[in-house]
C-alpha cells in the first residue's frame, strides 16, 4: 500500500507550506515588536509632552502600518493548504484548532477593527491617554492573536488534552486547558514573540543606524536606537533565556529534534554540545562513520541544557532508533509494531462495524485502545524514518544561536556608545547595526527551520506522519499552486521593501 | 422630570460619541495619502487570495468530494488504514 503514496506531491505540499510560512514569518515578527515599540515610543511622548517623540512615534507607526498591511492575511493561505493539500490531516484536527483558531479570528478583527482605527485616524481626536492606551492594545492583541496560533503548532509538536475518535477518525479535545497550559506550547509562544521583539529592535536599530551614517535625523535616530537598544537587549536575553527553556522541554516531549539539533548520535552521560561543526551527510542510524568530519565541542554543556546538572544521559538518534536497554529507552521497531497494530485494528473496527457485528468491533477497539499511543508509527516503513534531515537541523540551530548570541553583544555595544556620546562617530557599528537585521531575518527562518524540520516526519508528533495527513492529489496540481504563491509572495515582498524603502528615505517629516 | 433630562443627555452624550467615532473613521479615510496604497494592496490581496485562489486552486478536498461527514470520516479512515505499509 505505501508504494502507492505519491511521495512528490507530499513533497511538493510541504515546500508550499514551508515557503508560505516562511514568507509569513517575514512580516509577522515585526508586527509582534515595533507595535511594543511604537507602544514605549508613544508613552514616552505621554509623559514628556514633547512633540519631537510624538513625530518619532508617528515614523515607527507608519512603517509598523506598512509591514502590518502587506503582511496581513499571508497566513489565512496556510488554512487554504490545510483543507486541499492536507485535507486528512484538516480533517483530524478540525476539532483541536477550530477553538483556538476562532479566538484567533475573533481576537484580531475586533482589535484591527476598534483599536488599530483609533491608532492611526484618532490623533488629535482623541484624547493623548485614550490614544496610547489603544496602541498599548493593538500591541497586546497582536501578540495574544499570536499565542493561539502558537497554541495550534504546540499541539502538533506535543499532542496533548485530546483522544482519537476511530468512529470519526478524529482528535477530540478532552482538556482545552491542557492544550493551552502544555508547556510546549507556552515556551514556544515565548521564544517565538521574544524573537519578534528582537527583530523589531534590530529592525529600529538598522533604520535609524542609517539615518545615522546618512548623517540625518541625528536626534531622531539617536532618540530611537536608545529604546530600541534597552528593549532589544531585554529581548535577547529573554529569547536566550526561553531558548534555553525551550531546549529543557524538547529533551523531554522531542529528544529525536534535540538529537538532529545537536548531531548527537550516540548517547552519552555527561555530553558535550557542539559549538561548531561540519555534519557528515553520509552518516546513517547505525553505521560507524564519524558524525562530523570536524567539530569544537563543550564538553558537558549539553548535559547540562537537557537535565540542568553535569549528570543525566542525553540520548542519541541510534538510541533512540535502536533502543538503549541500560537507560530504558525503547526502540522504534517495537513503536512500529504496536502502531500497525493500532492501524490494523482500525481497519478491522471499521470492517465489523460495516458488518454489523458488535462483539469483533469491540475486540479491535481493545487492541486500538491498547496500541493507540504509537499509532502514527504505524505508517512508518522502518526506523530511520523516524529520524529528521539532520545536516538542515543542526546548522539551522547553530545560525539561530550563533546570531542571537551575537545580538546580545550588538545591543550592549550600541548602548555603550551611546552613554559615551558616540554613536555618530562609530560608523563600523552603525554600519554593522544596519547590516544585522537581514541576520535577524535570517535567525528568525533558521528558528522556524528547526522547529519545523527537526519534527519530521511527523505532521502530528508520534500521531500522524505527513505521508498520510496529505490529500489524494497529484504532484502536478501542488506543484503549480507551489509556483504562484512564489510570484504572489514574492511581488508582496518587493512591494514591502519598496514602499518601506521609500518611507524611509522621506523619513520622520513624511509620516 | 429631572430624571428625563438625564437620560435626555445621556442619550445625546452616547449618540455624540458614536457620532464622533464615526467621523473619525471617514475623515481618517479620506485624509490617507500613504494609507491609499496600502489599503489598494491589501483588497487586491484579499481578492486575488479569496476569490481567484480559494475558488479555482484551493478547494476544501473533503468538502467538495464529500457532502456528509459520515463520508469524510469513512474517506479518511480508509486512507488511515491503507497508508499503512502493511
Amino acid at each position: 500500500m505505501i508504494d502507492q503514496i505519491d511521495l512528490g506531491q507530499v513533497n511538493w505540499a510541504r515546500a508550499q507550506f514551508a515557503l508560505t510560512a516562511g514568507y509569513h514569518w517575514i512580516f509577522v515578527p515585526l508586527t509582534l515588536g515595533l507595535s511594543f515599540l511604537c507602544a514605549f515610543f508613544e508613552s514616552i511622548y505621554v509623559r514628556t509632552g514633547n512633540e519631537e517623540w510624538k513625530r518619532l512615534t508617528r515614523f515607527w507607526m507608519t512603517l509598523f502600518a506598512i509591514n502590518f498591511a502587506i503582511g496581513i492575511a499571508t497566513g489565512i493561505i496556510l488554512e487554504f493548504q490545510f483543507g486541499t493539500n492536507w485535507s486528512n490531516y484538516s480533517w483530524m484536527v478540525g476539532d483541536i484548532f477550530g477553538a483556538p483558531l476562532a479566538i484567533e479570528g475573533i481576537f484580531a478583527f475586533f482589535i484591527e477593527a476598534t483599536f488599530f482605527a483609533v491608532m492611526f485616524f484618532g490623533w488629535n481626536r482623541v484624547s493623548k491617554r485614550m490614544h496610547l492606551f489603544s496602541t498599548w492594545m493593538v500591541a497586546v492583541g497582536a501578540n495574544l492573536s499570536a499565542l493561539w496560533i502558537l497554541v495550534a503548532n504546540g499541539w502538533m509538536q506535543n499532542p496533548v488534552g485530546m483522544k482519537f475518535n476511530p468512529d470519526m477518525a478524529r482528535f477530540e479535545m478532552q482538556d482545552l486547558w491542557a492544550v493551552i497550559a502544555s508547556p510546549v506550547a507556552i515556551s514556544h509562544f515565548a521564544h517565538a514573540t521574544g524573537s519578534g521583539f528582537l527583530l523589531a529592535s534590530l529592525f529600529v536599530v538598522a533604520v535609524s543606524s542609517w539615518f545615522l551614517l546618512k548623517r540625518r535625523h541625528l536626534l531622531f535616530a539617536k532618540r530611537s536606537i536608545a529604546v530600541a537598544c534597552v528593549f532589544g537587549l531585554f529581548s535577547s536575553l529573554f529569547v536566550a533565556y526561553t531558548g534555553d527553556e525551550h531546549a529543557f522541554i524538547t529533551v523531554r516531549t522531542q529528544p529525536m529534534k534535540l538529537a538532529a539539533m545537536e548531531g548527537l548520535w550516540d548517547g552519552k552521560s555527561p555530553t558535550g554540545l557542539i559549538a561548531m561543526g561540519i555534519v557528515n551527510g553520509a552518516k546513517k542510524p547505525g553505521d560507524d562513520q564519524p558524525p562530523f568530519l570536524a567539530s569544537v565541542e563543550i564538553p558537558g554543556l549539553l548535559t547540562l541544557m537537557a537535565h540542568r546538572s553535569f549528570t543525566g544521559f542525553v540520548p542519541g538518534i541510534n538510541d533512540l532508533v535502536s533502543g538503549n536497554a541500560d537507560q530504558g529507552i525503547e526502540g522504534i521497531d517495537a513503536r512500529i509494531e504496536r502502531g500497525r497494530l493500532a492501524v490494523s485494528a482500525l481497519g478491522d473496527y471499521k470492517a465489523a462495524q460495516k458488518a454489523g457485528d458488535g462483539a469483533l468491533a469491540q475486540s479491535a477497539l481493545a487492541i486500538f485502545d491498547d496500541n493507540r499511543g504509537d499509532l502514527g508509527y504505524g505508517y512508518l516503513r522502518s526506523p530511520e524514518e523516524a529520524v529528521p534531515p539532520v545536516a538542515l537541523t543542526f546548522y539551522a540551530f547553530r545560525l539561530m544561536v550563533i546570531v542571537g548570541t551575537f545580538f546580545i553583544l550588538l545591543f550592549v555595544l550600541f548602548l555603550w556608545q551611546s552613554l559615551r556620546g558616540r554613536l555618530e562617530k562609530s560608523r563600523f557599528l552603525l554600519r554593522l547595526g544596519v547590516i544585522s537585521l537581514f541576520l535577524g531575518y535570517a535567525a528568525q527562518q533558521a528558528g522556524w527551520i528547526v522547529t519545523e524540520v527537526g519534527r519530521q516526519p511527523w505532521a502530528i508528533q508520534g500521531m500522524l506522519p505527513v505521508s498520510v495527513a496529505r490529500s489524494n492529489l497529484d504532484s502536478a496540481t501542488v506543484a503549480t499552486t507551489f509556483f504562484i504563491f512564489l510570484a504572489l509572495f514574492t511581488a508582496l515582498l518587493i512591494a514591502e521593501v519598496k514602499i518601506m524603502t521609500k518611507q524611509i528615505s522621506i523619513g520622520p517629516e513624511g509620516a | 422630570m429631572t430624571e428625563l433630562v438625564i437620560i435626555k443627555r445621556e442619550g445625546a452624550t452616547v449618540g455624540c460619541m458614536v457620532n464622533r467615532f464615526f467621523r473619525m473613521y471617514v475623515d481618517g479615510f479620506r485624509s490617507m495619502v500613504l494609507g491609499r496604497t496600502l489599503w489598494t494592496i491589501v483588497l487586491l490581496k484579499l481578492f486575488v487570495m479569496f476569490v481567484l485562489l480559494k475558488t479555482f486552486f484551493f478547494p476544501d478536498f473533503l468538502a467538495t468530494k464529500f457532502s456528509t461527514d459520515a463520508e469524510r470520516a469513512d474517506h479518511v479512515l480508509q486512507n488511515l488504514t491503507q497508508r499503512s505499509p502493511r
